[in-house]
């Protein structure tokens, strides 16, 4: 019997431990699904202090980024609720959940930057130059791969927002010239957003 | 000239309201807030910018919070003493940190100025301590006490830390610049002669003219790196601090002295 009452009492840790940490006054949110739709392309100019989208299509080098942007759009769906028991909400710090959420329907899975003309003399028109390009955030450089491993946003009440990544090139070509670019962003559900740059005069 | 001669009219009505013939008893404990001006004797430099991050060579209004006398003899005792810097030699500092900083790096990089209280380690730290104990001889004169002294204590002189993470100018290229040490702060032994010339303006209270001369071990280190934050190659260069301080400290006083009761 002492064995039977221990099996049942750790059979209702769980429950328990959900009840200690829910919220009574919490209400369910609206849980609402984005999908990833566009893609636009910009260039930046980080010669002063912080980058800014080029006001004309030249630009140093090595100051030289794009700015990518992936608009979001919401769908018709809702996301089921992921909730074992109950409403995973924390009654310690009565923080509720945000009313209105807005999850990611699918995902980037892949990014890559592509040159249309000769980039330099290992990178003739068509190579990919991903690794070029470096995103700086929190004290460091992280390839662009690195944005992929990090989890798609959540959106609240405020809207979905659009994903702006700046790709800066770390490693330019020797020489000058005029250059185009084309940004392939595979998703999760097998489609592929891509768009071309204008051309820019890297000086 | 009139407001010379009421102020002198009053001062001498003051004088012989305190004055008189009486015979003062010797203080036996004597508490003695003052305030007072510190000032170092030489200076101890190694690099422009990190002589900003240590207060070694700070000069300003010093607040002596705290100050007891006792004597068990009539003449022989010892004093506690407590003194601090004013938080105003840290604007300086940080001012001259900031000056320093631009002149070094601005040609190439953007540098943003600090506050006093801007980083990630600590503020500038500028409140140096100093407390400890002194062996006093009493001299009693009626109104006037000569007390010259010699003095063993600590001084706790801060240390900041500071990093910044500075955009090059044309480029990509972000460099971050740190000036660490392993310390906040650190405590020194210091030592030396002092002096107090107290006036009694009645059987309790009085004023006094406090000097002192006091010398102690610079000791400091710093280490500045330089870290290109694509390559991550970084340059240390190592700072370090040696030789004797010398500091002077004059001040007023104001003294509150209890006495034994005759029988």
């Amino acid at each position: 019997m002492t064995k039977i009452k221990k099996i049942l009492i750790l059979l209702l840790v769980p429950l328990f431990a959900d009840i200690f940490t829910s919220c009574c006054n919490c209400e369910d949110p609206e849980l609402l699904l984005y999908t990833n739709t566009t893609l636009e392309l910009q260039h930046l100019n980080n010669s002063g202090q912080s980058a800014i989208v080029a006001p004309e299509n030249k630009v140093l080098k090595e100051a030289y980024g794009l700015r990518i942007r992936i608009g979001c759009e919401t769908t018709a769906c809702n996301r089921g609720r992921t909730s074992f028991f109950i409403n995973p909400a924390y009654a310690f710090s009565c923080g509720c959940e945000a009313p209105i959420q807005y999850h990611p329907k699918d995902s980037v899975t892949g990014l890559k930057v592509i040159t249309l003309n000769d980039f330099d003399a290992l990178h003739p028109a068509g190579s990919d130059i991903t690794a070029r390009f470096k995103m700086f955030s929190g004290y460091v450089f992280t390839d662009l791969a690195g944005y992929l491993e990090s989890k798609p946003p959540v959106f609240n009440a405020h809207g979905v927002k659009n994903i702006v990544l700046d790709a800066l090139l770390m490693e330019p070509a020797a020489q000058t010239g005029n250059h185009r670019f084309r940004v392939e962003v595979d998703l999760s559900d097998g489609r592929v957003l891509e768009t071309e740059t204008s051309m820019v005069e890297l000086l | 000239m009139r407001r010379y001669f009421v102020c002198l009219l009053m001062l001498q009505a003051a004088y012989l309201t305190v004055s008189g013939q009486k015979k003062f008893r010797p203080y036996r404990i004597m508490f003695k807030p003052g305030v007072g001006y510190d000032l170092p004797l030489n200076t101890v430099s190694v690099n422009e910018i990190t002589d900003q991050l240590t207060d070694m060579n700070g000069r300003g209004i010093a607040f002596q919070m705290f100050s007891i006398g006792i004597y068990p003899r009539e003449r022989l005792g010892f004093e506690l003493m407590f003194r601090g810097l004013s938080e105003r030699s840290a604007g300086k500092r940080n001012d001259a940190y900031n000056r320093l900083m631009q002149e070094r790096w601005g040609a190439a990089y953007f540098y943003d100025p600090v506050t006093p209280y801007e980083d990630y380690g600590a503020p500038f730290e500028s409140n140096r301590f100093t407390v400890g104990l002194s062996v006093n001889y009493k001299f009693d004169r009626g109104r006037i006490i000569y007390i010259p002294k010699y003095f063993f204590g600590v001084v706790e002189i801060g240390q900041s830390r500071r990093f910044h993470t500075m955009k090059q100018r044309n480029s990509n290229n972000m460099l971050l610049v740190e000036y660490d040490t392993e310390k906040y702060y650190r405590d020194l032994f210091i030592t030396g002669p002092a002096a107090s010339v107290v006036y009694r303006l009645n059987q309790t209270f009085g004023v006094s003219l406090d000097a002192s001369l006091f010398w102690h071990r610079a000791r400091a280190s710093f280490r500045e790196r330089h870290t290109d934050l694509f390559t991550r190659q970084h340059v240390e260069t190592p700072y370090n601090y040696s030789g004797t301080m010398f500091r002077g400290n004059i001040g007023l006083g104001l003294v509150v002295g209890m006495s034994k009761r005759r029988r």
